[in-house]
């Protein structure tokens, strides 16, 4: 556990511009991660009832009047 | 100045305090690379890179930022492409 978290220390946060680079590139990375994994959640949770996938029933209809 | 990368010893260092000298009081074993243009040239460089990360992640969901650059990021830049399939666009 100490080496390890020396290890973080020594390659990590001695350096203040490691550190920040690391921060924002992590927060940045949480973020993508954590949308698509939202995304995910909610398509399963409601397959079947959105748009894209009932989106096949109505595109036999070329011909729209009314937009 | 010339670039060094010379061995310092920790001569006089081990020994001190309750558990021994803590991380930031001992002597760095090593000298860094000092650049002849100013003298923090390699820091002012890393904090530029970090202050660069730093704006596009303030600023990813601008348009203009996505579409220039975080497209073209290697991984991650599919991810910043908004197709809407012609059928679906209301324009």
């Amino acid at each position: 556990m100490a080496g390890v978290l020396g290890g973080i220390y020594n390659s990590i946060v001695k350096r203040n511009a490691v550190f920040l680079t690391t921060i924002f590139a992590g927060a940045f990375a949480t973020n993508i991660i954590f949308n698509i994994g939202a995304d995910s959640v909610w398509d399963q949770i409601n397959k079947g009832r959105q748009w894209k996938d009932i989106k096949q029933r109505y595109m036999g209809d070329q011909e729209e009047e009314d937009e | 100045m010339l670039p060094t990368f010379a061995r310092r010893s920790q001569y006089g260092t081990r020994n001190e305090g309750a558990r021994g000298v803590q991380p930031w009081r001992q002597r760095v074993e090593y000298e860094t690379f000092r650049s002849k243009y100013a003298p923090h040239a390699m820091i002012s460089g890393a904090f530029a890179v970090a202050a660069g990360t730093g704006v596009l992640l303030l600023f990813d969901a601008v348009p203009k930022v996505q579409r220039d650059i975080l497209q073209k990021v290697p991984i991650i830049g599919p991810y910043f492409v908004h197709e809407v399939p012609p059928e679906d666009n209301p324009f």
